[in-house]
């Protein structure tokens, strides 16, 4: 019996490949990131030794359970600040603004705030020492 | 005059186009791969100074009902039970890497209590460098609330 030679497709079978290239472009968009991770950043003291500046020697803004500010005791508003403690920071540049949460206040009233101050250098008051205060007292430092 | 049958192109989609393309997307994808480690669900404070954190920067989160979750940035975060277990983990990270940073996701309604303890710990184990994340606060976010 003659048999039939049946002819060898030349093609490569890039379907199921494709299928599959596909299926893996899905996951990888599914799951990539694409922005990355942004924030204010904050150094943390290397030493153990506690700063307390002098009540003369700094600014003290608090913050309140209710996220209200109040800067030397006296309440303020958030667009005020930096007006206010222009005068203060133009006689002594190195004054340090230090930040007093109440333990119950919101991290993102604390976190505006800092922003705001660190961005002061554009409003043309440059705020060159910025300090959070801790349970411990006052913890952190930045130049 | 009749035309021999083999003369005639059999009709065909060209994939092999579009496997390379698709293949050249797949090499991007791969090459600047990462997800996100950390899947807690937080509402992030907002500001208006925003830097790019470093890659495989550690990470601890705080969601609004102050559960702790900690990820070394490279593997996914896993929730940890209190301040001890924090400084432990942290401790482990910064004496393998000294310079490493921590990036805090906090949620801006967590009160600055639990956030102090997180900043002592982070100090007491030795860390340097904090991120306060943040979202992008637009101008006209910020107008609205002032």
């Amino acid at each position: 019996m003659k048999l039939r030679r049946r002819a060898l497709d030349h093609e490569i079978p890039l379907v199921p490949m494709a299928n599959l290239t596909l299926l893996l472009l899905g996951f990888l968009l599914l799951n990539h990131t694409f922005a990355a991770m942004r924030g204010v950043d904050l150094g943390l003291p290397a030493s153990e030794r506690v700063l307390v500046p002098g009540r003369d020697a700094a600014v003290w803004i608090s913050i309140a359970p209710t996220g209200a500010l109040a800067l030397d005791g006296s309440a303020i508003d958030a667009r005020r600040v930096l007006e206010t403690i222009a005068p203060k920071l133009a006689a002594a540049p190195e004054t340090v603004v230090v930040v007093h949460p109440d333990p119950e206040a919101p991290y993102g009233a604390i976190v505006s705030l800092y922003d705001l101050l660190r961005r002061g250098a554009e409003s043309g008051v440059p705020v060159r020492h910025v300090a959070i205060s801790t349970g411990r007292a006052i913890d952190q430092f930045w130049d | 005059m009749r035309r021999s049958s083999a003369s005639i192109p059999r009709p065909a989609i060209p994939t092999a186009a579009i496997a390379n393309l698709v293949f050249l997307t797949i090499v991007f994808y791969v090459w600047t791969f990462h997800t996100d480690v950390d899947k807690a669900t937080v509402s992030l404070p907002r500001t208006e100074l925003r830097v790019e954190v470093p890659a495989r920067t550690a990470i601890v989160s705080i969601t609004e009902n102050g559960q702790l979750r900690v990820s070394d940035g490279e593997s996914a975060s896993i929730p940890v039970s209190g301040p001890e277990d924090l400084l432990t983990f942290a401790s482990g990270i910064v004496a393998n890497e000294p310079d490493k940073a921590f990036a805090l996701k906090a949620d801006a309604a967590v009160p600055y209590r639990t956030v102090d303890r997180v900043f002592d710990v982070l100090r007491q184990a030795r860390v340097r460098a904090v991120y306060l994340l943040s979202e992008a606060e637009l101008a006209s976010d910020g107008a609205r609330a002032r």
